[in-house]
């Protein structure tokens, strides 16, 4: 007993220092992130694993105040108004959808709406932004909000989170709500409606999360860096003439650290929603 | 209910409108950075002292998304109202596109001082199938720089002959020139990442020692293994053979990591562009640290010589909403006053007789040139396909710096030959 | 929350031919349900099943003409064009072998990532690691990739520092072929990994403890138990992850575009990006034939996984 009880511990002991190894790999390029925006150039070639900086060098801060001919704040403005309002078509739109194929999944036609979001879903979704440039570009939405916005507010994962949250109501509620003879409508406003309401927050959160994120479709149907948000704007800061080190990651602090904090906060409901998406999937 | 919808439409359409549309107002693309944002901004309000009302934006792209968003929108027809960058680029999105007209009645408006103010070498350059494709506004000059105090500290002169360039790196990589007590210096910085940035690399020193052409001649010859040429290209191929030379990481490099190297100090030998030197006159450390000079010789009975490395020219785009209107700027940015604007902002302009007064040293070895400029052969403007043989040219380059070949000779015989072949596929 | 993993992909059920049972009257009374999904279903058309359709048609049309109201069809000549295309078929190959090794990778060190956060003798470091693994998957890729690029830079990167610190030598990063490849691979794990871990990690909670115990009771170590008490019952959730994981990592496109633009040599063209760099150049026409063919591959996989899922009983 005393001697497993040793094994034990070394065991232990073993497992704590692999995962804090894996802890600091995974935490480290955020950290080295934040610290790389205060310091200059050089003292990032003279030593590039100090882990705190030398002085709070805030330039860089300064000077991303314009990029590419527009302003930081309507980047990070376009960010927030092109993933909220993104998100929120989203989460409107697929719950109803959701809902409706939930319940009616052999109704004419839903079949082949279900089939054609399937296809969408298994389409590499990088390469979907070539076609949906064109179609953007014949809906005449090229260059504008609009395109964007309805291009992100299509998101697959927001569906299957919707339909396995569907799929747990128990059937009873329903029936028992038809015995009474409630319509349809009623059913879905006092019943499935009032219990959804932590489903559609994690989602829109999830959405938000997965939005923030998005660059390619921003970059293909902007026309002009005044559409840009900030991941989009990231990319784009190697100019022909060069490079500022320090002032790409600020930038991508100010990308970042936002999202971090929400996720901190969050996170239960984040990771849980993820994992009931997928594993049902 | 329906107030609702009405709200709903009224805010769809307002957000169906391009974001920043106006009548009165002229964009232009560019992929110049914020100096040349700046530089268009300004010509923009002396224009408007003439055309009241009339503002101009410049948006500064990355240099890739410049070409495959102006190729798209023009495609589409959502071009802004002009396009502006270096005459190869432009010659891209032609091809690419078809959209351009060319700039013929332009040209001919123009004033009989400025119209003679422009070189012939530059409209040349801005020929593409016979057709004058874009307005020149800057003939772009590339020379070579080297860190003046790397080079007191291993005790150097300006190097003149590649063998002095082989020395020198050498002893930058391997000798501590900035004296911060670590290992951290090349010899040199370039970009080998893809072919649009390498043939910039191999074009310099190529035209730049004197060579008419590189990969074919006028009439269409593979000429990359003529005596001449193949020199260029093994002593190329041999600049990332020598130990410490460049930095491994080159052959990744596109001018983004080419320029972190130059500014942050750790290469002492580069390319020098006119459009470089306003930015780096204001970086602490290599402002006044450099001194500029000729591309190294490798033919030694060619003088010492700069390259024409580029006519960067403006278009004017079939989805301006006010084609005249930019026309007419384009046409001002070739006025005297707008052509020191541009010499201020991106140390170069394109007229023969503009103001020289207030520039700095590093400037004004651009626009007083002490040496020949030797011009690139600007092949991209007479073989509409001449873009797709650099391409697959290059990709043999590339493939040859990651595996050095053996056996030269016979590498640039066989090459030659693939080239030739890619010539008779391409002219069909 | 209920996680029923008995049918991995329920929702591949939708291939199965529709059912017209009901017909007629029978949409009048469920006009509400067509009302609640119309909005769903015009998305559903406009962004994806209209792009999808014609994106096959382009891939049909020369490039030139292709955004023209009356483009001209070339048939099949731009599949021709890509498959005697060296660099598209060397990178058709590269993709296919980075995922494989990517999925293999990933669903092997997420089981043992989870099976190691699982274990008691972590206590209270698992949930703070948990969260550690899962940061890189909801944080923008644009900043996590260019500090990743920065990290493995040869000229100044952290990696390399540290290696000289721990007196090994360099790592060429993303300048050598080989290399390059496997930075790539590392980094897209870093990335995803969390997860893959995060989904072990639940069904790992949801094993049946009897099982165990009874093992437990007859002996069994630790290895034992892993591989003959809890692997079998993750079955479900490894084919799910790995399903997941060939979709994502056929797709591979972002860490390319800004760790190495494809290469150096072309060592890291994968298909997405190569097919994207030449929509770039407006050459939609072969774009296009390389998003089908990677679709293709892609509803081909499915298909097979499908129909194994059908026969397989996991229980």
């Amino acid at each position: 007993m005393k001697t497993r009880s040793v094994k034990d511990r070394s065991v232990a002991l073993l497992a704590w220092v692999f995962m804090a190894g894996v802890t600091f790999l995974f935490l480290y390029p955020f950290w080295w992130m934040i610290v790389s925006s205060f310091r200059s150039q050089e003292a990032m070639l003279l030593e590039p694993t100090r882990l705190l900086p030398e002085s709070f060098n805030t330039r860089a801060y300064g000077d991303i105040q314009t990029l590419g001919g527009v302003k930081l704040w309507l980047y990070t403005f376009n960010s927030v108004f092109i993933t909220v309002a993104a998100t929120l078509i989203a989460v409107g739109v697929t719950a109803l959808g959701a809902y409706a194929l939930y319940r009616k999944p052999d109704l004419p036609g839903f079949r082949f709406i279900q089939f054609g979001f399937l296809m969408t879903m298994m389409y590499p979704a990088m390469l979907l932004v070539i076609p949906v440039y064109l179609v953007v570009f014949q809906l005449g939405l090229l260059g504008t909000y609009a395109g964007i916005i309805l291009f992100l507010s299509l998101m697959p994962i927001l569906f299957l989170m919707l339909v396995q949250f569907f799929r747990s109501i128990p059937k009873e509620l329903i029936e028992s709500a038809k015995m009474d003879g409630a319509s349809e409508m009623q059913i879905f406003r006092k019943i499935v409606l009032p219990i959804s309401k932590p489903i559609l927050a994690t989602v829109f959160l999830i959405g938000f999360l997965l939005n923030w994120k998005q660059w390619l479709p921003i970059l293909v149907i902007a026309t002009s860096p005044d559409q840009y948000t900030l991941p989009v704007a990231l990319l784009s800061m190697n100019t022909e003439l060069g490079i500022d080190f320090q002032a790409t990651m600020a930038l991508a602090a100010i990308t970042t650290v936002p999202i971090i904090v929400l996720f901190l906060f969050t996170q239960r409901r984040v990771i849980g929603g993820f994992v009931a998406g997928a594993v049902k999937g | 209910m329906r107030n609702g919808l009405k709200q709903c439409a009224a805010a769809a359409a307002l957000l169906a409108l391009p974001v920043g549309a106006s009548a009165q107002e002229l964009l232009i693309w560019h992929d110049k950075g914020d100096l040349g944002t700046v530089m268009f901004e300004d010509i923009g309000k002396l224009f408007a002292e003439e055309h009241p009302g009339v503002t101009v934006r410049a948006l500064s792209f990355p240099t890739d998304q410049w070409l495959s968003k102006s190729i798209a929108a023009l495609n589409t027809n959502t071009a802004p109202d002009l396009l502006f960058n270096d005459n190869f680029r432009i010659n891209v999105i032609q091809q690419s596109s078809g959209k351009l007209s060319g700039v013929q009645d332009m040209v001919d408006g123009l004033d009989d001082a400025t119209r003679a103010a422009l070189p012939e070498g530059a409209l040349d350059a801005s020929t593409l199938d016979g057709t004058l494709l874009m307005l020149p506004l800057q003939q772009a000059t590339g020379a070579f720089g080297v860190r003046t105090s790397w080079l007191e500290a291993v005790g150097e002169e300006y190097p003149e002959t590649w063998e002095d360039v082989f020395r020198i790196g050498k002893k930058f990589a391997t000798e501590d020139p900035d004296g911060n007590g670590s290992d951290d210096t090349f010899g040199m910085a370039l970009q080998a990442g893809n072919p649009s940035v390498t043939h910039q690399m191999l074009e310099l020193f190529g035209f730049g020692a004197g060579l008419d052409h590189l990969i074919i001649d006028d009439e269409g010859n593979v000429v990359l293994d003529d005596p001449r040429n193949a020199k260029l290209i093994q002593t190329f191929l041999r600049i990332f053979q020598e130990e410490g030379l460049v930095s491994p990481d080159t052959i990744n490099h596109v001018f983004t990591d080419m320029y972190q190297l130059i500014e942050g100090g750790r290469a002492g030998m580069f390319r020098v562009l006119d459009a470089n030197v306003v930015k780096w006159d204001g970086i602490e450390g290599l402002a006044g640290d450099y001194t500029i000079g000729p591309i190294p010789s490798l033919f030694e009975d060619e003088p010492p010589a700069v390259e024409m490395h580029s006519v960067r020219s403006i278009v004017v785009t079939p989805s301006s909403d006010n084609p005249e209107l930019a026309a007419q700027y384009a046409a001002f940015a070739l006025q005297p006053e707008s052509q020191a604007i541009m010499l201020k902002n991106k140390g170069s302009g394109v007229r023969g007789d503009i103001p020289l007064d207030g520039l700095s040293d590093t400037q004004a070895f651009f626009a007083k040139p002490q040496y020949p400029v030797n011009p690139n052969d600007f092949l991209s403007a007479k073989f509409a396909w001449y873009p797709e043989l650099q391409e697959a040219f290059y990709r043999e380059i590339s493939d040859a710096i990651a595996n050095p070949p053996a056996d030269f000779d016979a590498w640039i015989k066989a090459t030659a030959e693939k080239m030739q072949d890619k010539v008779a596929d391409l002219k069909d | 929350m209920q996680t029923d993993t008995a049918v991995p992909i329920p929702f591949l059920a939708a291939l199965r031919p529709a059912r017209w049972r009901h017909a007629g009257s029978n949409i009048w009374r469920n006009r509400i349900f067509y009302i609640l999904i119309a909005p769903f279903a015009a998305l559903t058309l406009v962004m994806g099943v209209w792009p999808i359709v014609l994106g096959i048609i382009v891939s049909f049309t020369d490039s030139y003409t292709a955004l023209t109201p009356e483009p001209t069809y070339v048939w099949f000549q731009n599949y021709i064009d890509i498959f005697s295309d060296d660099l598209f078929l060397s990178s058709l190959w590269r993709t296919l072998l980075f995922t494989v090794l990517s999925v293999v990778l990933n669903v092997t060190t997420a089981l043992a990532l989870a099976l190691i956060l699982s274990s008691r003798s972590l206590k209270l470091a698992a949930p703070i690691c948990g969260l550690a693994l899962f940061l890189p998957v909801v944080t923008p890729e644009a900043a996590t990739f260019i500090v990743w690029k920065w990290m493995f830079s040869i000229d100044f990167g952290a990696v390399n520092a540290f290696l000289e610190d721990m007196g090994l030598p360099d790592f060429a990063g993303t300048t050598k072929p080989l290399q390059a490849f496997f930075t790539l691979v590392f980094v897209e794990w870093w990335h995803h990994v969390g997860f893959y871990t995060i989904i072990f990690l639940t069904n790992l909670k949801l094993l049946d403890p009897t099982l165990d115990e009874a093992a437990r009771m007859d002996g069994a170590r630790t290895m034992q138990r892993v591989w003959n008490v809890w692997i079998p019952q993750l079955r479900p959730a490894i084919a799910i992850n790995s399903i997941y994981a060939v979709i994502q990592f056929l797709k591979t496109f972002a860490v390319v575009v800004i760790m190495t633009n494809g290469g150096p040599n072309y060592a890291t063209n994968f298909l997405s990006f190569y097919a994207y760099s030449k929509f770039n150049l407006a050459d939609y026409g072969q774009a296009l034939a390389m998003a089908t063919v990677l679709f293709a591959i892609v509803i081909g996989l499915a298909v097979v996984v499908y129909r194994y899922n059908e026969k397989a009983d996991y229980r």
